[in-house]
């Protein structure tokens, strides 16, 4: 079975954006493959003109935001720099038994890129960058805001479209509807960027990479 | 062969029947988040999100788990989809002229639960005014089949059924998603939350056979068309066209009107007991001396005779008689500001005294019912005469029960019988009390107009007793003066001098003349004006006023007399 990998559009937004925009494209790719019986749930962005829909799993909301969370922390690090969450979604193979490993085996059939480059574009007394919002603009900034804003908000929903249509466009690498209880069809996982270990420095082409060697490297870490 | 014919035939059964099942579920969908009213009480579709919903819930329906998406109540997508080899939804604005009619809006409506037979004539409304802002096109295309299909075995075939139901619920979920990222989902969000009023609305229609979009109107609209799902004997096909922008359902483009919560109606306690009617003319309101020109129920600061209107009724009659009080008055508006003013409180009064009006009638149709019981019960005569509105002529016992305000200082009653026909004055008052009060100099707590207290004051006059009766007494000194007898009695002050005048007059007699001369006759007034300063009352009426009046001219009667006769 092949792994079908969906580049979304990158999203330039700011500091206080990211949870919203988040949680809006992580929570709409997982209810197109929350195959089970969901009751949807319609969310409303508080900064954009945008309608989501959530599958209603309690569970799914929590872990959305737990990751989000951490991507935060991340952000906060790592500011001005482009970064990308990965949304994978595996099957688990059969156990395998041995002396030396007793890793459940993940074979995954899709994975989403979200990619993102947040920006902080005002300059800011505190050294948190979230707080950059509460510092007064001026004209001209607030100006420039509001076009990157609509610009966002046009982004965000060709990104939303762009994963309809990868929806739409690929089924048939979808493993069939497993009868469990509760939405959730096929386990999957959210990984936040790849700040590298691999040579103890970051890596300029990072969002090119490929995710595997990432996710390896963050499931050993954690 | 007969199983396999057997199970060929249920896989046909349950793949028609997924199919039937994805042309009602899609119809749903796309109703229920476009179909006005037509869903539950949520205003958007889906759940809220606010709300804890689990797919474990025990409500869960049969049809719920098609596809496993649990979708709203929407009674109109269940209805009249016959056809299960194609299905239009039409997703029309439809703009409300700027007279519209609350009718036409109900027929919009309606004919939202019969979507079939929706026609522009139909609606009631002008064809040009609707604009088809969305087009969902679900149809099955038959013996399309598709290439690598491999029914020969059992467990094809299920794979086959699998595969499609799968691929089905895929489609159903990027087209829940899908309809609410369209322009046209804003629309119907903002005319569903019913926190504003728009001059248009959203109507829909489910067809099987439409006419094709003109050339214009198709190049205005976009298309998108969702991978299509095939089958063994044909593909679903799921098309969308909508206009691509929100200035096209025009949104923003047509002000609305946004209700306001009017927090000063007639009957609220933030309304100001002095807020004045615009109907009302300014005369209109009452004459000085009252505190406030309306009375309201919940008005504890208001005169005393405003708590009584409390402790009487219950608030809603006070309401419905305030209600009747302001509508009296805007419909009188045309008229003297006195009778209207008079009309529009006796009609509170019989409301409060008969509850002739807690159906909210109009005032003639309260007079007219509640004549007798008014006459009988509370002094009240009303006269229907060729005034527009029937005028009350209430006793002065009748409101002396019920005002207890001494601010209404104008001592007459009048009523406008009085002033309309005269000869029947003594019908319509209460003589004796009349006269009771008039004799006590006391006050009627009744707010009269001038013209009924000139009226009343002509009246007075008519019944007065002889001027000349009172005048020989100590309190009236009268003095010989030039064969003339001068009696003082007391005066108003003139604005134009401030000297005491002499008023009565009376005829010379022989007596008298014989001794007078006008040295005598200056002297005499002299002494005549000391004893009437000293005798003077403070107590200035009107009566006084035209006796002095009366005196004045009698005097200047006698004086061009002996100016012309020879003095004796």
């Amino acid at each position: 079975m092949n792994c079908e990998v969906c580049q979304l559009k990158e999203l330039e937004l700011e500091h206080f954006e990211i949870r919203e925009v988040l949680r809006c494209i992580l929570h709409t790719i997982i209810f197109h493959r929350a195959l089970g019986l969901v009751r949807p749930k319609d969310v409303d962005l508080e900064l954009f003109d945008v309608t989501y829909v959530q599958c209603g799993e309690v569970e799914v909301e929590k872990k959305i935001e737990e990751k989000i969370e951490q991507f935060i922390c991340w952000v906060e690090k790592h500011p001005n720099k482009k970064s990308q969450i990965c949304l994978s979604f595996y099957e688990v193979k059969n156990k395998q038994a041995s002396w030396f490993s007793n890793k459940i085996e993940r074979l995954y059939w899709e994975q989403w890129y979200i990619n993102l480059n947040v920006a902080q574009h005002l300059k800011s007394h505190s050294s948190k960058p979230h707080r950059s919002k509460f510092v007064d603009p001026g004209e001209g900034a607030l100006e420039d805001r509001n076009a990157r804003s609509a610009a966002l908000e046009v982004s965000l929903r060709e990104v939303l479209f762009q994963i309809i249509k990868f929806v739409n466009e690929k089924k048939d690498h979808v493993p069939p509807i497993p009868n469990l209880e509760g939405a959730i069809s096929f386990p999957y996982e959210i990984t936040i960027p790849r700040f590298c270990f691999w040579d103890g420095h970051d890596q300029e082409n990072a969002p090119d990479w490929a995710s595997n060697n990432a996710k390896l490297i963050f499931r050993i870490i954690e | 062969m007969v199983s396999s014919h057997g199970n060929a035939h249920s896989d046909t059964a349950r793949m028609e029947q997924i199919i039937t099942e994805f042309f009602a579920k899609s119809v749903h969908i796309i109703l229920e988040s476009r179909a006005l009213y037509a869903s539950s009480r949520n205003s958007y579709g889906g759940y809220k999100s606010d709300s804890s919903s689990s797919s474990s819930s025990s409500s869960v329906r049969p049809r719920d788990k098609w596809f496993n998406l649990a979708l709203r109540e929407c009674p109109v997508a269940l209805e009249n989809i016959n056809n299960h080899e194609c299905v239009i939804v039409d997703v029309i604005l439809v703009h409300r002229s700027l007279d519209w009619d609350p009718m036409i809006t109900k027929k919009v409506l309606c004919k939202e639960r019969y979507p079939l037979c929706c026609s522009g004539a139909e609606l009631g409304v002008d064809a040009k005014s609707e604009k088809i802002v969305e087009r969902w096109i679900v149809q099955y295309e038959n013996g399309k089949k598709i290439k690598n299909s491999n029914l020969g075995t059992r467990r094809s075939s299920n794979n086959s059924l699998q595969n499609l139901y799968k691929k089905s619920t895929l489609l159903l979920r990027s087209l829940y998603a899908t309809v609410r990222l369209l322009p046209a989902y804003k629309t119907f969000r903002d005319l569903n939350s019913s926190a504003h009023i728009r001059p248009f609305t959203l109507a829909h229609r489910v067809s099987s056979f439409v006419e094709p979009f003109t050339r214009k109107q198709e190049s205005e609209m976009m298309k998108y068309r969702f991978t299509p799902v095939d089958t063994s004997s044909g593909r679903l096909c799921l098309t969308v066209m909508y206009c691509p922008t929100a200035s096209d359902l025009s949104c923003e483009q047509l002000p609305s009107m946004s209700p306001q919560v009017i927090s000063d109606y007639v009957g609220s306690p933030l309304a100001s007991p002095l807020r004045r009617f615009p109907s009302l003319p300014l005369s209109g309101l009452p004459c000085h001396g009252c505190s406030s020109p309306r009375r309201h129920s919940w008005n504890f600061d208001d005169s005393k005779a405003s708590s009584t209107y409390i402790n009487d009724s219950s608030l809603p009659l006070h309401s419905k008689s305030q209600i009747l009080l302001s509508n009296t008055s805007s419909r009188l508006h045309d008229l003297p500001p006195n009778p209207h003013l008079r009309g529009s409180r006796c009609t509170y009064k019989i409301d409060r005294n008969t509850n002739v009006m807690q159906t909210g009638a109009t005032s003639e149709k309260v007079f007219s019912l509640g004549k007798d019981e008014l006459q009988k019960n509370s002094g009240v005569r009303i006269s229907a005469n060729s005034f527009p509105f029937p005028r009350i002529s209430i006793s002065s016992r009748f409101y002396l029960d019920d005002f207890d305000d001494t601010d209404f200082s104008c001592p007459f009653d009048v009523d406008n019988d009085d002033m309309k026909n005269p000869g029947s004055r003594t019908k319509s008052l209460d003589r004796g009390h009349v006269a009771e009060a008039l004799e006590a100099g006391g006050f009627f707590p009744i707010r009269k107009s001038n013209y009924a207290a000139v009226g009343a004051l002509v009246h007075m006059l008519k019944k007065a007793p002889p001027l000349h009766q009172d005048f020989y007494t100590s309190e009236h000194p009268s003095v010989q003066c030039g064969g003339l007898r001068l009696t003082a009695i007391p005066s108003l002050r003139d604005n134009r001098t401030t000297k005491p005048m002499k008023i009565s007059v009376q005829k010379p007699n022989k007596e008298n003349l014989s001794h007078g001369t006008h040295c005598e006759t200056r002297n005499n007034i002299q002494e005549l004006n000391k004893n009437q300063q000293a005798s003077i009352s403070t107590r200035k009426t009107t009566r006084d006023a035209l006796e002095e009046f009366h005196g004045y001219r009698e005097m200047k009667n006698l004086l061009v007399m002996r100016d012309i006769k020879p003095q004796i």
